[in-house]
């Protein structure tokens, strides 16, 4: 060992510096001290709520109310304030004078934490020397605190805080060590179960003095000086990270909207969710001038517990997601919002479900960042809690309250599919109630509880799925719930597509079915209620997703075939493997040349269909994916395309809204093949189909077709049906020589052709235009631009004044050009 | 038993060493080996340290393997192709989970997959209710096609779960029943058969993880009878079970996740057995290796056996319902690397260095600075004592990396600034292990400072006296050859199996005689499946019942006499939820949640006493003086150094001093006072009051 490295370390350390080492293990210990109460609280409470949906929080907070460090696993809806909220009220109608050491005071009043009533936050002051430190605060649910409905917070339909409960200002629960005997009696009067609820208030004290314990050992220990340089050094390093993470964003103002179904009150009244982030200088600032008035019905905040609260939990998630929580991750993050919204409610509003919106609204903050973020938001979450309880009376007499909430899919990212199924953002390590569990406790049977497959929003990244859950009631109980954004389903983005919306209905012995939406529901022995969450919304376009992804998740039954096909485009065959032919037709329907179908010479065979009520996607998955290819290997058909009708310039459609075109090269060949093989093996039907609605016509080639140029895209035309009182012959003439050419001059048209119907068709009936008109798109957005401007109308006009009546459809292509099985040669 | 089999073996296939003890029932005496571990194929490692002992198997009566091969197969993955078979209606069980975000605030959480794909969770028709009885009849028609399926799939393995099937297996059975006749060779487990405890996620994961093992596991066990056999033994060959009690091989074979923490738990039996030698009533087994540290709590001699343990975690990975002796674990050893997150602040792990590249003393490519550099740096370990020399150390470089990486930067200069930094590295790791040990302590009611500390593994007893001292312990006391404590421990250990039911009554007299009558068959059934396995002399009982308040999903454990009343179940019952809780509530009544038989079948290991080492005369001498930093002083200080093989019985030493030995270093702060004990263990009295002047 060298001399002089010993020789050194006998001078002292510098004593004008704290050192930088000791802080660091301060702060080891400070953190520590919250995650140890949470496991006592936990373990030592009696209610389901806290020990499996955490609904707690554990913290110190110092002695101006700033948030030092916070439990790591109880809900994440409290780690922005709600423990320093309280204290901070304490402060002002107390005063830290008259806090003394042993005391406990509580507090749940929404004016002062801004949520529901239930929460309850009991702190005690930590002090040193004389001086105070801080405080160390115990969250609770409480389970009951009186009101309208068994647990206080879950009706749907309150119209102000005091149909809610009972609620608490600061009041000294325990004084310098003695149970303040009246609030006791007052709290147990006032809840429906007062043995449970008497349980969980044992825990939540014993946390705050084995808290206070704890923060005093590490004074004891490192003394006062040095525990305060720790916490101000956590601010400050929490504070510098999120200026790093805030700076690397581009300035500006980003913008996001969603919106809820309603408040439970005003039904059907849509509740807006519309933010700006304003970005710049290093600070986040959270417009929300653009939420909704204060509501009618429980799903109000006040501003700390609403808006603040939402704002520093996006934050968080967004910039610090890896760090544990202190004040310091929120000295940078501002909210914008005036009085009377609904996360800014007046004190006495309804706020049973105040929580209900937060992960919606998160969620909207979140994505508002995505231009700014590139790749790294992902598309929308289920988001909500999807909370349903069952009460009623177990055979004992005793009432029961059984509580879960949903799981559901997450929203992809630009590089992964979406996990879950998970609880929203605002719910973090909360755990589903197990099914065991549940039945073990009340009285009814689950019987399924699985994923809902296609539920995940499809894009080049799925979304994740969503859940379905079946309870059977063994006797009469109380179905209490609330389903929400079944308007605004998870979003989609880049391109991809949203997940299912969330769903709940009863089905009565009796046969009756209702759809559920928020409310309460009466039910009997023997009805069931199937309660499904939403899935998260896709990421990027469907058809970019790799087609053995998607035939894994086929195989998975994460999709059915049919969305394999319709939102993927992509054709899984019998066997389970990706079908590569059919799959390319599917996906090249964007961009396919739809004149590459009309061949000279070769008639066309025009078939529009209708689908029933409700089979759309049936139909459009048999259409596209077998039906087409069946006709395609019938000799004599060289080619087919799939069409989407729309009605065009002002013009409806009211035909049957899907056409197939088929290319015959010999055309009775094609039609006594179609003939014998229909309903067949080899060209089986669907019951999704509405024959009554079926139109069959056979063209054949008129004129000469004009060629502007190479389609440079494609994937629609549009379309003239044509009909006039001779059959159509008076209007050869201009429509050759002028229309067509008025057609070509449409912006985004790169070819235009045009037909009659043939002598010969497969039905008796005159067919239904006599002429058509195509006129090749190449840029749809160019043509939909000038389909108002009035060109096409012109045009109209002058077939009207000629004589004819006509019709203008625009054809979107759902898929490429099938050339017949002999034409390609990619199959499996 | 002939007098030819002689010895004992233990086996402890571990991440990077294969550990070997054998013990010699003619000698008393005990010997140790190490062998690096062979990942590719772990029964070649191990036979190697068998030949290298030179101690022919063929002699060996007993021998006894603790493996990491179900833990490491199900974290890498590498298991057989495994199918689930559930109720209607909950294929997703697995998949679902409990849908929580353990990381609330990580936007990209998620949870690690499950191990069986959905296209292999099939459903049959079959439902039994909450109280066992049967609502849906098994619809034993679709088993077939089920096995068809599976065929054609060709899995290896299927686990069988279904809802409430804790409470009644009858349906599970008859499943396993058909499939197996339908599908020979396939291994077949059903939930119930390896918990009946409920709660569906975490019964189905612990089915779906025995399963995906067990395919495999059968082709390791046998390979490694056959390797044996070969060699002549003829002895019992049993398993390390995470217990804390060793299993038979079909007993392993049946249900290999029972090995989950095989590893160890050797170290605590051992620990276990010390405590009851030396009167210890409290102990805090202190294990600290090269990537973590393992601490469990030993009161009267015995460690708790809790039910679930987390493969791979809490957070990403998923539980599984078998007695698991209760181990924490931190993620801080001796590679645990230093390093300064954006803000410049020190911050240790959770990152290591391994054993590859290592430290940066080991100059074999380690660049960034460890636990174990800085305590090469203080002078704490030897530059030339390390493995007693084999690897020589290389303290320059670590110094270097400590001042450049580390000290420079925060400022602090000069020989002080980096004797600082390297101390501030201990003080990390010091504070990560002692919130651990506040955490299990505090979460079962109990004050650490009634404990002692006893340490082993390579780096336990370097850092026990300040770990002891930031706790309030007063007493360390750490075994001989501690560096192959946990080998040694399974010398100890006995034969053991838990066997349990739901109960799931509210205690009264009737259910109380219902108890007893549960309990009779338990013990019944247990006889029976050892009989089946071993020689039952000196089969001891124990009846054990996980008893909560009713409606409480946390249950305490009880012991649970068979002359038990309703008021001294109760009494026992509020004593123990009093220590671990801190309160009653009194007027609520008790729930019978789970009764449990420890059966448990005493082996003959070795003595302690042979741990005493060869007794020498005269006073202790030390072989050598090097300065060493002492954060109490915060200075270094002339330190004596002792080789502990020359330490006799009875030796006094007061701190500063370094005991060294082949496969660890014991450090004695200024203050310490060390007695060499009767069995040759070092008992350390800490001087808890310089205990502010550290960190």
């Amino acid at each position: 060992m060298n001399a002089p490295i010993f020789a050194d370390t006998l001078a002292a350390p510098s004593g004008a510096t704290v050192d930088p080492i000791q802080l660091q293990v301060v702060k080891q210990r400070i953190v520590a001290v919250p995650n140890l109460i949470e496991k006592n609280v936990e373990r030592t409470a009696f209610s389901v709520l806290v020990q499996e949906y955490k609904d707690y929080a554990v913290g110190f907070v110092d002695a101006d109310g700033r948030l030092v460090a916070q439990s790591r696993h109880s809900l994440p809806a409290f780690v922005a304030n709600s423990l320093g909220l309280a204290v901070r009220a304490g402060l002002r109608e107390i005063g830290a004078a008259e806090m003394h050491s042993g005391d406990v005071m509580i507090v749940s009043e929404a004016a002062v934490l801004g949520k529901h009533i239930n929460d309850v936050v009991a702190y005690t002051p930590v002090r040193a020397q004389g001086r105070l430190l801080g405080f160390f605060a115990v969250l609770v649910h409480w389970i009951d605190v009186g009101g309208a409905v068994i647990g206080s917070c879950f009706s749907p339909s309150t119209t102000d805080v005091f149909q809610e409960g009972t609620q608490f200002p600061t009041v000294k629960l325990v004084s310098r060590g003695q149970r303040v005997r009246d609030i006791f009696r007052i709290i147990e009067t006032n809840t429906r179960f007062p043995k449970l609820l008497m349980g969980d208030l044992a825990a939540q004290l014993g946390g705050c003095t084995m808290g206070h314990d704890m923060v005093q050992e590490i004074v004891a220990q490192y003394g006062a000086e040095t525990v305060l340089a720790a916490v101000e050094e956590m601010f400050t390093d929490a504070d510098r990270a999120m200026e790093r993470a805030l700076s690397a964003l581009p300035a500006g103002t980003y913008t996001a909207s969603s919106f809820m179904d309603d408040d439970g009150v005003r039904k059907g009244e849509p509740i807006h969710i519309d933010v700006s982030v304003i970005i710049g200088d290093g600070q986040m600032t959270v417009d929300m001038s653009g939420l909704s008035d204060q509501l009618a019905g429980p799903f109000n905040a006040g501003r700390d517990g609403g808006a603040v609260a939402v704002a520093r939990m996006a934050a968080k998630i967004l910039f610090a997601g890896d760090t544990p929580v202190n004040e310091g991750d929120f000295m940078r993050v501002h909210v914008d919002i005036p009085d009377g919204k609904f996360l800014s409610a007046r004190p006495d509003a309804p706020v049973g479900g105040a929580g209900n919106t937060s992960a919606t609204v998160v969620d909207t903050i979140i994505s508002a960042l995505a231009p700014a973020m590139a790749g790294q938001v992902p598309a929308g979450h289920h988001g909500i809690y999807g909370t349903h309880t069952i009460t009623g009376r177990l055979p004992s007499g005793d009432r029961y309250l059984s509580l879960d909430a949903m799981s559901g899919g997450w929203g992809a990212f630009a590089d992964a599919d979406g996990p879950g199924p998970y609880r929203s953002i605002t719910h973090g390590d909360v755990r589903d109630v197990p099914v065991e569990l549940q039945e073990a406790n009340y009285p009814y049977r689950i019987e399924a509880k699985q994923l809902r497959a296609d539920s995940g929003g499809a894009g080049k990244f799925r979304g994740g799925l969503g859940i379905e859950k079946v309870y059977r009631f063994l006797q009469d109980s109380t179905l209490l719930a609330k389903v929400e954004r079944t308007g605004c389903p998870p979003w989609g983005l880049n391109g991809g597509m949203p997940g299912s919306s969330p769903a709940g209905s009863v089905d009565y012995q009796d046969g009756r079915h209702v759809t559920m939406m928020k409310g309460q529901w009466p039910v009997t022995a023997g009805d069931t209620a199937r309660i499904l969450s939403g899935g998260g919304g896709g990421y990027g376009n469907p058809h970019d997703r790799d087609p053995a992804s998607v035939a894994q998740d086929v195989r998975h039954s994460y999709i059915t075939a049919e969305a394999a096909a319709l939102d993927y485009g992509v054709v899984i065959a019998a066997e389970g493997n990706v079908d590569p032919g059919r799959t390319a037709v599917l996906r090249s329907a964007a961009s396919a040349d739809t004149g590459a179908l009309f061949c000279p010479g070769q008639d066309l065979y025009f078939v529009m269909t209708r689908p029933h009520t409700g089979q759309e996607r049936s139909y459009n998955h048999w259409y596209s994916a077998t039906h087409i290819h069946d006709l395609l290997a019938i000799p004599g058909i060289s080619g087919a395309q799939r069409f989407r009708l729309e009605g065009a310039a002002g013009h409806t459609h009211d035909g049957p809204p899907y056409l197939a075109i088929y290319a015959f090269t010999d055309t009775k060949l094609a039609v006594d093949g179609i003939v014998a093989r229909r309903g067949t093996q080899l060209m089986p039907s669907t019951m999704a189909l509405d024959r009554s609605a079926s139109v069959a016509i056979v063209y054949s080639p008129a004129g000469n077709p004009l060629q502007l140029r190479d389609a440079k895209g494609g994937g629609a035309m549009l379309m003239l049906g044509i009909n006039a009182a001779d059959g159509g012959a008076c209007l050869d003439e201009p429509l050759q020589l002028r229309w067509l050419a008025a057609l070509a001059a449409l912006p985004g048209v790169n070819a235009a052709r045009w037909y009659k119907s043939s002598d010969f068709q497969t039905k008796t009936e005159p067919p239904r235009y006599h002429r058509v008109v195509f006129a090749h798109i190449d840029d749809v957005a160019a043509l939909r631009q000038s389909l108002g401007s009035g060109e096409l109308q012109l045009l109209l006009e002058e077939v009207g004044r000629a004589g004819g009546e006509a019709a203008v459809m625009l054809c979107d292509a759902l898929t490429g050009k099938v050339a017949s099985e002999g034409q390609h040669n990619n199959k499996g | 038993m002939s007098d030819r089999k002689r010895y004992l073996f233990a086996v402890d296939t571990g991440g990077t060493f294969t550990d070997l003890a054998v013990y010699d029932a003619q000698t008393g005496q005990t010997r140790f080996g190490k062998t690096l571990t062979t990942s590719a194929d772990l029964v070649v490692g191990a036979m190697k340290g068998l030949s290298d002992t030179g101690i022919s198997v063929a002699e060996a009566h007993v021998f006894t393997h603790g493996t990491t091969y179900v833990i490491n197969s199900l974290i890498e993955r590498r298991g057989g192709h495994t199918a689930l078979v559930t109720t209607r209606g909950f294929r997703d069980v697995l998949e679902i989970g409990r849908g929580n975000r353990a990381e609330p605030f990580n936007l990209r959480y998620r949870r690690n997959p499950p191990l069986i794909t959905r296209d292999l969770r099939l459903e049959v028709t079959e439902r039994i209710d909450s109280r066992g009885g049967v609502v849906t009849p098994l619809a034993e028609d679709e088993l077939e096609q089920i096995a068809a399926r599976l065929a054609a799939a060709g899995v290896q393995a299927v686990a069988v779960s279904f809802i409430n099937a804790y409470r009644n297996p009858a349906h599970e059975d008859a499943t396993a029943t058909i499939l197996r006749k339908l599908l020979p060779g396939v291994f077949v487990s059903t939930g119930s058969s390896l918990t009946r405890e409920l709660m569906e996620y975490e019964r189905t994961a612990t089915v779906a993880a025995n399963a995906f093992v067990g395919a495999r596991m059968t082709g390791y066990i046998d390979g490694f009878s056959a390797e044996l056999d070969k060699l002549g033994f003829k002895g019992n060959f049993y398993l390390m079970g995470s217990n804390g009690g060793v299993m038979s091989a079909p007993a392993a074979t049946r249900a290999p996740i029972a090995l989950v923490e095989s590893g160890p738990v050797g170290g605590c039996i051992g620990a276990a057995a010390y405590a009851k030698a030396l009167g210890l009533d409290r102990v805090v087994a202190f294990d600290m290796g090269g990537t973590t540290a393992k601490c469990a709590l030993i009161e009267q001699a015995t460690f708790d056996v809790v039910n679930t343990y987390f493969v791979n975690g809490y957070e990403r990975g998923f539980p599984v319902r078998t007695p698991v002796l209760d181990i924490v674990e931190v993620g801080a050893g001796g590679g645990s690397l230093a390093w300064l997150d954006e803000n410049r602040r020190m911050r240790l792990g959770p990152r290591s260095a391994g054993s590859e590249p290592g430290p940066i003393a080991f100059g074999r490519g380690g660049t960034q600075p460890t636990v174990t550099d800085a305590n090469v740096v203080l002078g704490r370990i030897g530059s030339h004592s390390f493995l007693d020399g084999r690897l020589p150390l290389d303290v320059l470089a670590a110094a270097e990396g400590v001042q450049v990486q580390l000290s420079e930067p925060l400022g602090l200069h000069g020989a002080a600034g980096l004797d600082r930094a390297a101390q501030g590295i201990l003080d990390l790791a010091c504070v990560a292990m002692a919130n651990v040990i506040k955490e299990i302590t505090i979460e079962r009611g109990r004050d650490v400072r009634d404990y002692q500390l006893f340490a082993f593994g390579g780096g336990g007893p370097i850092f026990a006296s300040e770990l002891a001292r930031s706790l309030g312990i007063r007493n360390v006391v750490i075994p001989p050859n501690p560096g192959a404590f946990s080998s040694f421990g399974m010398l100890l250990a006995p034969v053991r199996r838990d066997i349990a039911a739901a109960f799931m009554s509210t205690l009264n007299e009737t259910s109380l005689a219902n108890a007893k009558a549960q309990f009779t068959q338990l013990e019944e059934d247990g006889r029976a499946t050892l009989a089946e396995e071993m020689d039952l002399e000196g089969l001891q009982l124990r009846r054990e019942a996980d008893i909560s308040y009713a409606g409480q999903s946390h249950s305490v454990k009880v012991v649970f006499p068979a002359d038990a009343s309703v008021q001294s179940v109760r009494q026992a019952f509020e004593a123990a939820y009093r220590t671990r809780y801190g309160h009653l509530n009194e007027d609520s009544a008790i729930n019978l949640a789970v009764l449990r038989v420890v059966c448990e079948v005493p082996m003959r290991g070795p003595d302690l006493s042979s741990g005493a080492g060869v007794p020498s005369t005269g006073a202790a001498k030390p072989v050598d003086t090097r300065p060493v930093y002492f954060a109490s002083m915060r200075a270094r200080v002339p330190t004596a150094v002792y080789r502990r093989s020359e330490l006799p019985v009875g030796t006094r030493i007061d701190g500063p001093a370094v005991i060294e030995e082949f496969s660890s270093t014991t450090l004695l702060a200024p203050g310490d006072r060390l007695t060499v004990g009767d069995l040759g263990e070092l008992t350390i009295r800490c001087d808890s009051d310089t205990s502010s002047a550290s960190a």
